[in-house]
């Protein structure tokens, strides 16, 4: 089924390249360029699904994903984080997303990661 | 008011340049694409101590950071838990496309003043120039950064990709240039880093060669510049130390002069490398040695020496002698050079053996700075309190035309040992004779010495034999027919 999914990153070329995965699978994508800008799109849209960079311009991925979290309305919408960084150093962080892919990934390993999280029943764990 | 200076820590970069860049400097780290640009700034940001302060690095590059991040990581300095709270990457290339200079001027704005870095870089900055409408907007935005710069207490590295007249204007306004070159010579690349220009403060002039590793940059500072003046003050030792073969410290006089450096000269295969390995077996706790070796291996000389009686294994065990394989491959004259002298350091060494002379000769790229390279590198030996011997091939197996390699060699040698073969009555004969020995009487003759189970052993003079040094001694008591 169709999903809408924000995807926030600051190098566009590989945000375009996941966009282009997500929509071959049916799904419509925004691209953010940076938190804030990542922020205001959330607003507009609801996406049903925001994967993430971490280390962006004017504002990170984690003050991003904790104003959403802060908003009723995002409280529940799945977050992914994926960033260069690896993710035991970033474990105290990781409590605002649901998942965490570090780049580079592969399109398999992307598209799975997605489905999963598109198809989880249960609410998020720590609410 | 003193101005403040940030280190780099990267390999010998803060003695080249002076202590480090300096606080609220803007500088220009200039190279064409795979000169190493990339790695030192990151070097730089990855050895930032935690209390200097936060770094950043902004990419204007078409390379994502993600890839850029992905090469450094198998290298030594690169410290994963730095990201994102010490070390923060960021690309800029989107709000450059999108919004042109101005929207990169809010970015670096915000950026700095969200994370007050004490180092900020920016890769790709001749996509800035590129990005401005006309010289002035960036010449404006070259400023800015200056302004942030300065009353940030900032470093700013700009990277930008070789010689572009574009970029001028950023040159003449910046604080310092440090220009980074690979070219090939023969088959070899040579890696050389140059400070073009650095306001405020002296630094070591000339070229200085580097090596890519998985260390990052390791630059060895050129020696000429480095030691121009020995790195302590020099002294005068009339004390004499044994070249570990008693016959040749007769012939001296009781043996060299302590401090002094001197040259075994000889053809191939004349014994020189078993007259170093006695000379370093006279290495003892009060006067440690080191063996410097280009061309066997330190398993090769032991067993030699142990042909001879000699157990360097175990100077070597008591921390008395060390021995050091160089093997030619790719290395760099500078980076022998500095081998030499950090051994010497390490080991608070007083006696050294260089074998040999031509393997140095074979690493130099650019041969005119050979006799400044052996001069200013001798110096500095000397006054750290070395004697020092090296070995120096002759390319003349036989005959009186025995001509030192390098011109203003034997100038700058206060010793010189020649060894060489004569033939005589259908036989080789090896002989030795002290050529010099600065402010000192020597023994005048030609000596004929062998090769035993214990090593050298200097006999008589080849009385009665005349034109020895042409490589045919002749009797002149025999009768011609």
């Amino acid at each position: 089924m169709s999903k809408s999914i924000l995807i926030v990153d600051d190098e566009l070329d590989l945000a375009d390249v996941v966009g282009a995965a997500l929509e071959d699978e049916g799904h419509r994508v925004t691209v953010a360029a940076n938190g804030s800008e990542g922020l205001q799109r959330f607003q507009e849209q609801r996406p049903d699904l925001i994967i993430c960079d971490l280390m962006m311009p004017f504002m990170d991925g984690a003050t991003m994903c904790r104003q959403i979290r802060s908003d009723p309305a995002g409280a529940d919408v799945p977050i992914m984080a994926m960033s260069v960084m690896d993710e035991n150093a970033l474990k105290v962080e990781c409590v605002v997303y649901d998942a965490y892919l570090r780049k580079p990934f592969r399109r398999a390993v992307l598209l799975e990661a997605v489905s999963a999280l598109l198809n989880r029943t249960c609410p998020r764990l720590g609410r | 008011m003193q101005l403040e200076v940030v280190a780099t820590r990267v390999s010998t970069l803060d003695r080249i340049l002076p202590g480090g860049f300096l606080k609220g400097g803007v500088y220009i780290i200039d190279g064409a694409p795979g000169t190493g640009k990339t790695i030192l700034s990151s070097q730089i940001c990855f050895n930032r101590r935690p209390e200097e302060g936060k770094a950043l690095f902004v990419t204007l590059l078409a390379e994502s950071h993600t890839r850029m991040l992905q090469h450094l990581r198998p290298m030594s300095f690169f410290t994963e838990r730095m990201l994102p709270h010490q070390l923060y990457f960021v690309s800029g290339s989107a709000v450059l496309a999108r919004e042109g200079l101005a929207g990169l001027q809010e970015l670096l704005k915000v950026e700095l003043k969200r994370h007050r870095p004490g180092v900020l870089v920016i890769d790709g900055f001749a996509a800035t120039r590129d990005a401005a409408s006309s010289n002035l907007e960036f010449k404006r935005f070259v400023q800015e950064i200056q302004s942030h710069a300065a009353t940030g207490d900032c470093v700013v590295l700009l990277l930008t990709s070789g010689a572009d007249g574009a970029m001028e204007v950023t040159h003449t306004v910046v604080d310092g240039i440090v220009r980074l070159t690979h070219q090939l010579v023969d088959r070899q690349t040579e890696r050389t880093l140059q400070v073009v220009k650095f306001r405020g403060r002296g630094f070591l002039p000339g070229k200085h060669s580097f090596h890519i590793t998985d260390d990052g940059l390791v630059i060895y500072p050129r020696v000429e510049a480095l030691f121009s003046t020995p790195s302590v003050p020099d002294e005068y030792e009339l004390s004499r130390r044994s070249t570990g073969i008693e016959g040749v410290d007769a012939m001296l006089g009781g043996g060299l002069l302590a401090r002094t450096t001197n040259g075994l000269f000889g053809p191939t295969g004349s014994g020189k490398t078993t007259f170093g390995l006695q000379y370093v077996s006279r290495s003892s706790a009060a006067e440690p040695g080191v063996f410097f070796g280009l061309f066997e291996s330190p398993q090769r000389l032991r067993a030699k020496a142990q042909a001879i009686g000699i157990d360097l294994q175990e100077l070597e065990r008591r921390e008395q002698l060390e021995l050091i394989w160089r093997p030619q491959g790719e290395r760099l004259l500078d980076e022998l050079g500095h081998e030499i002298v950090d051994a010497i350091h390490r080991r608070k060494a007083k006696r050294v053996f260089i074998d040999g002379f031509g393997g140095l000769v074979e690493s130099v790229i650019g041969p005119e700075r050979l006799t400044r390279f052996i001069s200013s590198l001798a110096n500095e030996i000397r006054a750290l309190g070395a004697m020092t011997m090296v070995s120096i091939e002759s390319r003349n197996i036989l005959g009186a035309n025995m001509e030192l390699p390098s011109r203003g060699l034997s100038s700058l040698l206060e010793g010189l040992i020649v060894m060489r073969y004569a033939e005589v009555k259908g036989e080789i004969r090896r002989l030795i004779s002290v050529t010099k020995l600065r402010d000192s009487d020597f023994d005048p003759f030609l000596r004929e010495f062998k090769i035993t189970s214990q090593g050298l052993k200097v006999g008589d003079t080849m009385g009665g034999f005349e034109a020895l040094m042409s490589g045919f001694g002749r009797d002149p008591r025999a009768t011609t027919t």
